[in-house]
């Protein structure tokens, strides 16, 4: 810090020489008033960029030197005229007024500039927070609703069974939720760190299978047979695979085929969850990925399980996108590296 | 139900809330449950009076959960169940390999909580009663005396390491039993690292029972974690 104090007064001091040499040789040409202006101008400059100490310092100097390069007698610090004194003090005052001038308006500017950054980002903190606790209070309420009537004398059992139920479902909810902003957190925080271990993919498939429950739908399976050992953070692309089975669940209707795929492709294991949903608005596709973003409609979710997803993924230097079908619904798609590329020639074989 | 054909249990917990929820499940559920607040009243309570089951928090104010059941496996073999936080994967490997059974991660319900209860009441005693007896469970039978393995009355021929690696799931069926272990046991210490063999073995064993990964039927994958013999 000290270094850069010093050097702003150095520059100060260097300008002030340069600036008297290039009034010297215009002095020719110049009258003294003219020279008086050189001063004034360069005394702007040396205000905005090297801020008030060395503009005083820069000001006290090109007066010492004014009088010392260009008042009869030349290069002493005497003067015979006594209006060659109020040049010079009319020449310190103004140079300094101006550097205050010039300093304070980069200081305005500067401020200008922090408070629209400050601004924008206040404006993306308070859509998060009020996306958040919007989440959060909905099922807070029912809780506290529900449970609230549970104290109160005489219920019937069938409506205690039911608020029981109630409170359990949004607790639920809830703790999904929070979960899921942990999640997000640690994610974008670039915490993450990857547990990697070879895994079939088939394994990976049946353990998220055991934890979506898909009764309202038809599963169809097209996992080849035979792929090779993925090279994966196994918990964390469990997780994957449960975020885009709930959401297939979520939007696809009764009873239609909810269809995940896994094959090969060069160096990359593909898998992919279809379902026969409304699918993503056209040019929604990037953005469907962003935290909040929800689809039409879609009140219970937290907005963030994709997003967790394009995070866990992209940690694993992979690719996740969606795309429309044809037959209408829409198709995620999220690539693995094979354990034999990453680890060829190494144990991991 | 009279007071003493209730089941002893010890719950390690310092959340006041859980507590509560838990003593009133217990209890209304067969269980005499005793509380103890920290890890040091919970050690001094086992080494007075070995309960039939343990609930332990691993989040405890004054000690690692992990070192009560370090200490406790020196002299107990009663079937313990951790309690733990989202996100503490690694303590959850650690306790199931220093002996814990199970674990629930927070928050669970009181149903969860009641079935790992009976579920591994049930292996404590099955592994006391019939040590040495036929296992059999959803169509598969494994004979490790006469090292017999049949499903749905066929029998399957299993190479040695495949054998080794379903007797260990057997022992310890209904349980999870983590990669480091079945590495251990099965290949020896030196390939406790040497995941894709376990991968590899397993899928060849699935194979020959018939157990499709993707539906399993015997064997289930805990990513990250280890496998279990469904019972």
């Amino acid at each position: 810090m000290e270094k850069a104090v010093l050097s702003r007064y150095l520059g100060s001091i260097v300008v002030t020489v340069l600036a008297t040499l290039l009034a010297k040789a215009l002095s020719v040409v110049l009258s003294p008033t003219d020279v008086v202006m050189i001063y004034l101008a360069v005394s702007v400059f040396v205000a905005v960029r090297f801020g008030r100490g060395p503009s005083v310092l820069f000001s006290i100097l090109s007066c010492a030197s004014y009088n010392f390069f260009f008042v009869e007698p030349l290069y002493t610090f005497e003067m015979y005229n006594r209006s060659s004194w109020l040049t010079l003090l009319v020449m310190l005052i103004t140079s300094m007024v101006i550097s205050g001038q010039a300093i304070n308006l980069r200081r305005q500017e500067q401020l200008t500039l922090e408070s629209t950054g400050a601004a924008e980002n206040e404006r993306i903190k308070n859509l998060l927070l009020s996306s958040v606790s919007h989440d959060l209070r909905t099922p807070l309420a029912s809780i506290t609703g529900a449970s609230s009537s549970l104290m109160q004398d005489g219920m019937p059992e069938e409506t205690v069974k039911e608020l029981a139920k109630s409170i359990h479902q949004e607790a639920e909810r809830l703790s999904r939720i929070v979960s899921n902003l942990l999640d997000i957190t640690h994610i974008e925080s670039g915490a993450i760190t990857l547990n990697r271990q070879p895994y079939y993919i088939d394994e990976l498939i049946g353990a998220a299978l055991s934890r979506v429950p898909s009764g309202r739908h038809r599963l169809e399976m097209h996992v080849e047979k035979g792929l090779p050992l993925a090279y994966v953070d196994g918990l964390l692309i469990e997780q994957v695979l449960v975020n885009l089975l709930e959401n297939a669940t979520k939007y696809a209707p009764q009873n239609s085929v909810i269809a995940l795929g896994a094959r090969r492709s060069g160096d990359e294991i593909i898998v992919s969850v279809e379902d026969g949903g409304p699918g993503i608005p056209p040019g929604d596709e990037k953005r469907i990925f962003e935290k909040f973003t929800r689809r039409a409609n879609d009140k219970s979710g937290s907005g963030l399980g994709l997003a967790i997803c394009e995070g866990i993924i992209k940690a694993h230097q992979s690719h996740i996108w969606v795309e429309n079908r044809a037959e209408g619904g829409a198709r995620f798609s999220f690539t693995l590296p094979l354990a034999v590329s990453v680890s060829e020639g190494t144990s991991h074989v | 139900m009279s007071e003493t054909q209730k089941i002893p249990v010890l719950v390690i917990e310092d959340e006041p809330e859980i507590r509560k929820f838990l003593s009133a499940a217990l209890a209304s559920n067969g269980f005499s449950p005793a509380f103890a607040l920290t890890g040091r009243e919970g050690l001094a309570h086992l080494q007075s009076r070995v309960p039939e089951i343990l609930i332990l928090d691993l989040g405890l104010p004054d000690m690692d959960g992990l070192d009560i059941i370090k200490s406790l496996r020196g002299w107990s073999n009663i079937p313990v169940i951790v309690l733990s936080a989202r996100g503490q994967e690694k303590d959850k490997i650690a306790a199931l390999e220093l002996g814990a059974d199970d674990y629930l991660t927070k928050p669970f319900s009181t149903g969860e909580l009641l079935a790992r209860l009976k579920a591994a009441l049930r292996r404590a005693q099955q592994s006391v009663s019939q040590a040495s007896a036929v296992f059999e469970a959803n169509g598969l039978s494994f004979d490790a005396q006469n090292r017999i393995v049949k499903v749905d009355g066929g029998e399957v021929r299993l190479t040695p390491t495949e054998f080794r690696l379903l007797a260990l799931l057997v022992k310890h069926a209904g349980k999870i039993v983590t990669h480091k272990q079945l590495l251990q046991d099965v290949w020896g210490k030196s390939s406790a690292e040497n995941n894709h063999y376990l991968r590899i073995y397993t899928q060849h064993l699935r194979q020959k029972l018939g157990d499709d990964p993707l539906h399993p039927r015997f064997i289930i994958t805990e990513p990250g974690v280890g496998y279990k013999l469904k019972v």
